[in-house]
This record gives C-alpha cells, structure tokens and sequence, in this order.
C-alpha cells in the first residue's frame, strides 16, 4: 500500500515548481543510475512523501532533461529481471545540478528573508 | 534523435516496464496481479496521455535546439563576412547553373507531354535494314497498310510538315504547319480551347481550307482574341478559315515557334499507294492492354507480309516503334544530358571548394569549439552546429542560385537551336524550386559533412588546444590537398570535354564546303501554280535569270532548286544508273539531284575538279547533260575519268540519259557534320521544276538586295510570294547553332569550373601558408633563401595540382567517349586538347600558388617568431 501523505504536492506539467522537479530528478540521480519508477520512489522518499511524481510530469521532465543533455540514458534489468530504462547524470547534469542547487539556495535565502522581514 | 518510429518504441517500451514495476510492487504488498495491475494503470493515469505528453517535450526541445542552432549560426557567419560572401557566391554559381540547366531538362525531357494516356502514344517509323537506318519517315503506301492491318493499335495518325505562306497586312510570310490526316487529334485525344477540331467533312476532296492555331500563335499573333475562330486567313491567295485552337503545350513535333498552324491532310488516291519515297511522321495508339513490344511484333509482321508483296519498294522495310516523348525529343536528350552531367561537376567543384573554406575556418574556431565542449557540448552537437552553418550557406546559395537560373533560363531558352523541342515549356518554376531544394540539401551534406566531422573530432581539438599552430594537423593538411586534388580533376575532365567540343565545332565550321557562302542573298518561291508546264517553267527562270543579273551591284544571279543546309522544298534525291552498269529493277543507287541555272555556280563560286560548268546552251535543246560531285565520281568510276560518260537520272519523270560533262567539288548538303552525299547537278533548263532558290552575289551587305530581289520578281509575276529571304551566312549559322548552343554552355560551364578549381587552389594554399609563416620565420632566420621558400610552398601545391591533373586527365579519357556522337574531326583523345588543357591547368595553378609564396618571401623572421 502506498501511505498517502496529507502534504504531498502533485507536481504537474504547469506547476510553478517544474524547476524544482528538474532539481529533484537531478538530486536522486547523484547516487547512481535509477528507472523511472525508482525516480519517483526515491523523490518520495527524500522528500519524505511531501512530493509525489506522476508519469504525467515524470517523463516528460526526463526526457526534456535528456535532450537538454544532462541525462543519458539506457534500457536494462530492473532488480526484479524486468525490463527498464535507467537514467544517469552527464557531465553537463552534474553542473546543471551545482547551478540549480546555488539558485535554488539564493531563492530559499531571499524567501526567508522576505518572509521574515514583513 | 531521428525517426519519430523508434523514440515511439522506446517510449512505448519504458511506460510499459513502468506499468510491471508498479503492479510488481503492489503485488508484493499483497495485491492480487490483476488488482495490482489496474490500479498500477490508474495510477499512471493514462498511459497515451503520457506518452502524447512526452512527444510535445521532445518536438518543442528539437524545435528549440534548431532555433537556438539556426540564430547561433546566422550569428557566426555574420561576423565572418568574407567567407559568407565567398560560400554563398561559390554556391549559387553552382546552384544557380544547376536549376537553369534542370528546368531545361525537365521542360524538355521530364514534364509530362500535353496528350493523356502518353504511356499508350508512340512513335512509328520505318526501319531500313538495309541501309541501317532505324528511325526513317514513313511511306504513304506503308502508313495506309499499317493502319489497315493492325490490329494492335486503337488508332494511327500522320502527320506532314508543310509551310504554307500567310499573306497577311506586312507583306508574306511562311508560316510552319502540319498537315495532319483526319484522326490525328483523336490518336492523340486532344480537345481544343476554342472552336473545334477536325470533322470528317474538312477532308473530303475539294474542302480542306480550314486551319487550327496553336496556343502560342494564337497568343502572339491574335493577341488571344477570343472571337478568333471564324476568322478568314490569306493563305496565299486560298482564304482559309481559323476553325480552332489548341491547347497551351500542345506540342508535337518540333517547338511551338516552328509549327503555328495544323492544316487537313487530304490523301489522294495516287499517294496512299506511293511506296518508295517516305516522308510521313507517323503516331499510333496502342489499345489498352498491348504493350509497345507486342505493338512492334504486329506491325513488324506486316512488315514482312509487305516484303513479299511488294519487293522492289518494301524489301528490307521494317518498323520501329518508339515512345512518343522519345520520338519527340529525338537527339536533343543526349545534348542536355550531357549538359546536366556537365553542370553537376560545376557544382561538386563548387562544393569543395566551401567544403575547404569551411574546413580552414573549422581549424581556427578550434578554441571556439574546445571552449563549447568544455560546457558540456557533445561531439553530435557541434556537428550539428557546424552543419547548420553550412546549411545556411547552403540555403542562401540557392536563393541567389535561383535567382541566376531566372536569368540563365531566359539566355538558353535564346540560345537554343530551333530543333530544341519543347523549349517553350522550359521555365524555373515549381519543380525546379523543389529540384533547388533538393540540391541545397544534399550541397549541405556534401561540403558540411567532412568540416562537420573534423570539428567533432576529438583528436583534431586536442592537437589545437594546445595552441600551436606551426603546420597545423598533418591529417588536416593531407585533406585539405585532396580536396584540392578532387576539384583540379573535375575542372580537367570539363576542360577536356569544351576543348574536344570546341575543335569539333571549329572544325565543323572551317571545312572545305566546296562553296562560298560570304555575300549570298537567297530567297524560295514557289512557281507552279503560275506556270504548269515545263516550258513555261523553264522560260519563267531563263527570264528571272537574265532579270535578277541586271540588278545593280549584283556580281552573279542564279537559281538552284536545293540550298546546302536547307532542308528540301522539292524533291532533291533521285534514282539513276550508270549506262554499262546494269542493276537488277529496284535495286538503282540514287543520289541527291540538285537543278540549277549555270549563274547558281557563279554565285556560289563552286570549285570545278574537272570539265565545265553549265552554260546557257544546255537547254532544251542541246544534249542531257549533268555535272557530278567528287564523291559521287570516286564511287562509281574509281580511279577512272568520269568526262564523257554517260548516267540515265530519274528526276521527276522517267530516267533521261545524260553525259557527264564536270566534276565539282563535294557540298554538304544536309549537314555540315555529316558526310558529302553523291550528288548530281542538272540544268534547270533540263529539268525545270517548280519550287526555286534565287541566289544574288552582290557586292556589299546582302540583305541590302532583297528589295531589289523582290522588285525584280514582281516585275516578271507580282503574284508569287518570295518567302524566307536571308542571307547564306544566315543559313550556316543557323546549321551551326545546335553545336553552338552545347559548346557555349559546356564551354561556360568549363570556364566556371577552371576559375572555382584555382581558386581553390590559391585558398587551400595561401591559406597553409599563413599557417606556417613561423616555420617560414625560422627558415629564414637559418638562412633559407626567398627562392627556398617560393620553392616550398609552390611544390605543396603542385603536388595537388598534379595529382589532381593526372586523375582528371584518366577520368576524362573516360568520360569523352560520351561526347564521341558530338565529336567531329577530332577522337575523344585528341592529343593537343590533353596537352593544351593540362599546360592551362598547370599555369594557372602556378600563378595560384606563386602569389602567395611571394608573401612568405616577405615574412620578417623576428616578426613571424614574435607572433603567436
């Protein structure tokens, strides 16, 4: 059964945070190579629930994110001898990763302190 | 990246093993599989939805990433000026000469022809075995056989060229027209734009006077008038009544500007049974179903069922049946495939040499490239950023290339040869914008591919990162000589191709014709209406004769009844046999019959081999007499004097012994190319028919005299037009344009080549010679002379120069044998067009090389070494 979060966040295609999307893929993938399923479980669970991937926006993002160049791609084995396709970071990911994780914490700073501010 | 199939597939595939990796985990926390499963797809939520969802990211992100490609590139270029000028110039010479010499083609050759069904159309023509002609005219008698007894044709029609003279409000004029037989249009299941075809009733004995225009003349000399039909011409005194027009690009023999008019072929009973003489052009429609094979085994059975019947005319008379566009195209296709073949070597030059450029701008944007791929660029994607480059180039190419074609269509379409058909459907237009398109497509491939490569070469950046740039690659450099090589040996084989084209035509035009041509006005007209029999004929041009003589200026006047190179306006061949020669009834030889009045030899300044020339005493009643030609003299009396014997010539009417009274040098009479015919000259006197050339020698320009020509025609009979009134230049040159036309364009297309393949040259070499003005620094500095120096440079590209020069010359010792058909007077390995187009080659390539090995004399040593 999957544990259904009051808090999750369906991210979707328009969301504001498609940007924040980009930045979990990239995030998950920093420990290897994953499918598009262990993708999504792994965002769950460092997000711990607080965001849940649909296909609908999953694969889109991926292989947007592929064509961009920061992800490479190749079908295998899943654990569980299925057949999957597995993601991995390219160089140009790794520094997409670095820029948007900056980005990401000057946004957060600014946020804070707008919002302590007022 | 490619191919929408195989990222659908594999698109397909990943949501699938998404879909089982989700119903595997619901299953093992203890779903049953096929709960799992629905609810695994419910939670995809739409597997399609997904998908269509993916396919709009990857298309926006290819459209995105051209986008990005296309405005980085038209950047680049932007700031490289001269080597955008330099490309874009190079290409649309190239493309340019391509698409005018394409909408030649497709206009003459490609475009579907005017009729429908055309698959079912074909040409027949009667197939001499004995004399190995396989596409002759067709006799009446055979024609009429052939249409009653085929059964594989739905319909066969003739056709027969015919002039006829409009008198219209400026004076007479001929006027080209087909007499066609009555079910000519519906063979080729035309329907007019205006009025009607013809009806049975415009054949019967006695009609006959109606006419229908082509849409051009209808355009050109009615003005499109829609009320034209009804219309009554002067048809040279007949009044003949336009019926209809037909539709635009109803051409069928010939182009449009020779044949304005179709007329009524009213067959009489005497000429449907005449088998010996042949001149119809003959159209078939086979029935559905019936092949063009089993067509010609139908016809070719009658064929020999009239070989047995009539043996002295049809023995040996076979038929061949072709398609009606090869019939109609006849040997204009060989030219302008030629032509096409000629230009597509312009155009790889051309793509060498910005394929070279570019690769001398791959090598310095190495850093560009270097810098790119340390933020993360893919070798694919610097490719493809080179590539689009090239496509821009490309691209712009075409447009100016178009452009020129406009221009350059419009200089063939005056160059052309009257016997290019179909020249009126030759226009760039839609099909030549896609054959552009085409072109610039695979121009981009061709010279973007291998700069494209090498900037996407690791290797070849690692070797420039480091900054030196000493003798640059060594790969590089080998490449960018090939490249040189490759151009040097298509420009040599175009060379090899205009010369050998270019000593054909001279020589075509400088052969002995036996004639003069120089200060001749000619004018035909046609007497017989006027003068029915053969004394008032023969008194009618000793009257003209002594008239035309009187005109002031004239130095000779004459009259002859076949002009050289003006295809016949009466019968000009006849039967004969040498009295003591006997031959078997059918089998007589026959030679072309030539009447003239003794001033057509004064005129033409004809050179006698031996005897005389005709005087006024050979008339009527003086004895038969004929002159014969050296030809004709080698090969009936070789080794013997033909003075003195004696010929029975069968020339209108039965056979008239005649001695042989001159021998005179050989004249071309159907072409300057092919080879003098035996040729027999009677006195008009003897044998006065009735269609004439008047010929005047004057003294000055001789267009000047045709007044005076027609003024003294009208004083003898005001009625009868004088038509076609030029001058015997005129004529030659107009014999000559075909070969013209080809030499011209080949010859331009040579040239072209001669000037992209030593430009070529200079770049390649001014270029690494840039590159190693360090080197050249240091040489010098060592105590290398200029003359070293010059030496280097001038030998790295004479190597190419000479590479290239050797494959040419073997490649063109290949290839000329095509153009062994055009050639004349010189075989396809003419040694002085090899050693002339080689030494050409050669010093022009020096010249390239030597300017900027001047340069690298000038290199101060101390300067060279501080730079870089």
């Amino acid at each position: 059964m999957i544990v259904s979060n009051v808090y999750w966040i369906e991210m979707t295609q328009t969301n504001l945070l498609q940007g924040t999307l980009d930045l979990l893929i990239l995030k998950t993938l920093t420990l290897g190579e994953l499918h598009g399923l262990g993708i999504a479980r792994r965002i769950e669970q460092i997000t711990k629930g607080t965001f849940q991937v649909k296909a609908g926006s999953l694969f889109p993002a991926l292989h947007r994110m592929e064509q961009a160049g920061w992800l490479t791609s190749a079908f295998g084995k899943s654990e569980n001898k299925r057949d999957a396709k597995y993601y991995k970071l390219t160089k140009k990911g790794w520094r997409q990763l670095e820029e948007e994780t900056e980005e990401w914490s000057r946004i957060v700073q600014a946020m804070a302190l707008a919002l302590r501010t007022s | 990246m490619f191919g929408r199939g195989k990222a659908d597939r594999e698109l397909d595939r990943e949501l699938r093993a998404y879909v089982d990796l989700i119903t595997d985990e619901k299953v093992r926390a203890g779903m049953s599989p096929d709960r799992a499963r629905r609810e695994a797809l419910i939670e995809v939520g739409g597997v399609e939805q997904v998908k269509e969802q993916v396919r709009d990211v990857r298309f926006g992100a290819m459209l995105d990433t051209i986008m990005q490609d296309l405005r980085y590139a038209a950047r680049t270029l932007r700031n490289a000026p001269g080597f955008t000028v330099a490309a874009v110039l190079t290409l649309a010479i190239g493309i340019g000469a391509n698409t005018a010499i394409f909408s030649a083609v497709d206009g003459v050759l490609l475009k579907p022809l005017a009729f429908s069904r055309t698959e079912q159309l074909v040409t027949l023509y009667q197939n001499d075995r004995r004399k190995g002609i396989d596409r002759d005219d067709v006799a009446p008698g055979n024609f009429a056989e052939w249409r009653e007894r085929s059964s594989a044709f739905s319909g066969m029609a003739a056709a027969e060229p015919f002039g006829l003279v409009y008198s219209g409000p400026d004076g007479e004029e001929r006027v080209g027209n087909w007499n066609v037989t009555q079910d000519f249009f519906s063979v080729l299941d035309a329907s007019p734009v205006l009025g009607r075809l013809f009806q049975p009733d415009d054949f019967a004995p006695g009609r006959g006077n109606v006419l229908i225009l082509t849409y051009d003349s209808w355009r050109s000399r009615f003005g499109g008038d829609p009320k034209v039909v009804g219309r009554t011409l002067n048809m040279r005194g007949t009044p003949t009544v336009i019926i209809g027009v037909l539709p635009r690009n109803f051409a069928y023999l010939g182009n449009l500007k020779r044949y304005e008019v179709y007329s009524p072929k009213v067959l009489d009973t005497a000429e449907v049974k005449l088998r010996s003489s042949s001149w119809y052009n003959v159209v078939g429609r086979l029935r559905p179903g019936v092949t063009i094979a089993q067509g010609a085994a139908d016809l070719n059975r009658i064929a020999a069922q009239l070989e047995q019947e009539y043996p002295t005319t049809n023995t040996g008379i076979y038929v061949s049946v072709v398609p009606l566009r090869d019939g109609i195209v006849g040997d204009a296709a060989r030219g302008l495939l030629l032509l096409l073949g000629a230009v597509g070597f312009v155009l790889l030059i051309a793509c060498t040499n910005v394929a070279n450029l570019t690769l001398a701008r791959t090598a310095r944007r190495s850093r560009e490239f270097a810098v790119r791929v340390a933020l993360g660029a893919g070798p694919r994607r610097i490719a493809r950023q080179v590539l689009t480059e090239s496509f821009l180039v490309a691209a712009a190419g075409g447009a100016a290339g178009t452009a020129l074609a406009h221009w350059g269509v419009g200089s063939i379409r005056a160059l052309s040869p009257a016997s290019l058909p179909r020249i009126d459907e030759m226009h760039v237009d839609a099909r030549a914008l896609f054959f552009t398109m085409c072109i610039v497509a695979l121009t981009t491939l061709v010279f973007g591919m291998l700069p494209a490569l090498r900037a996407a070469d690791p290797d070849s950046r690692d070797e420039l990162k480091a900054g030196a740039r000493t003798a640059g690659s060594g790969i590089q450099r080998r490449l960018r000589g090939l490249l040189v090589s490759v151009e040097v040996a298509l420009a040599v084989v175009l060379l090899v191709g205009a010369g050998l084209l270019m000593r054909s035509f001279l020589a075509v035009a400088t052969l002995d014709r036996g004639y003069r041509s120089d200060h001749v006005l000619n004018g035909t007209m046609f007497i017989w209406q006027w003068n029915q029999t053969w004394s008032s004929r023969r008194n009618f041009v000793v009257r003209l004769d002594e008239r035309l003589a009187r005109i002031p200026g004239i130095q000779a006047a004459g009259v002859t009844t076949s002009l050289p190179l003006s295809g016949a306006i009466g019968a000009d061949e006849g039967k004969f046999t040498v009295v003591g020669q006997p031959v078997a009834r059918g089998e007589e030889p026959s030679a072309h019959v030539t009447a003239l009045t003794p001033g057509a030899f004064d005129v033409l300044r004809m050179k006698l081999r031996s005897g005389r020339f005709f005087t006024t005493r050979d008339d009527s009643s003086g004895t038969s007499v004929a002159i014969i030609s050296e030809t004709m003299a080698r090969r009936y009396w070789p080794g013997t004097d033909p003075l003195g014997r004696r010929l029975a010539v069968a020339f209108y009417g039965a056979p008239i012994e005649r001695e042989v009274v001159g021998v005179v040098a050989d004249i071309r009479q159907s072409a300057l190319d092919a080879p003098p015919e035996p040729t027999i000259y009677l006195p008009h006197a003897q044998a006065p028919t009735g269609g004439i050339t008047v010929l005047l020698r004057t003294t000055g320009e001789p267009r000047l005299y045709a007044r005076d020509m027609k003024r003294a025609i009208a004083e003898l009979n005001s009625q009868i037009p004088v038509t076609g009134i030029t001058t015997l230049e005129e004529v030659i040159a107009d014999s000559l344009k075909a070969r013209r036309f080809t030499l011209l364009l080949f010859g331009c297309f040579a040239v072209a080549a001669l000037l992209l393949a030593v430009i070529g040259v200079y770049g390649v070499i001014s270029h690494a010679t840039t590159e190693r003005y360090k080197e050249f620094g240091v040489r010098i500095a060592l105590g290398a002379q200029r003359r070293d120096i010059v030496r280097l440079v001038v030998g790295q590209g004479l190597m190419s120069t000479l590479i290239g020069l050797t494959l040419g010359m073997l490649g063109a010792a290949t290839l000329t044998t095509l153009l062994r058909g055009m050639l004349f007077g010189v075989t396809p390995f003419d040694a002085i067009t090899f050693v002339s187009v080689g030494s050409i080659m050669l010093l022009t390539a020096l010249i390239a090389c030597y300017i900027p090995a001047r340069r690298a004399t000038t290199v101060h040593p101390v300067i060279a070494l501080r730079t870089s």
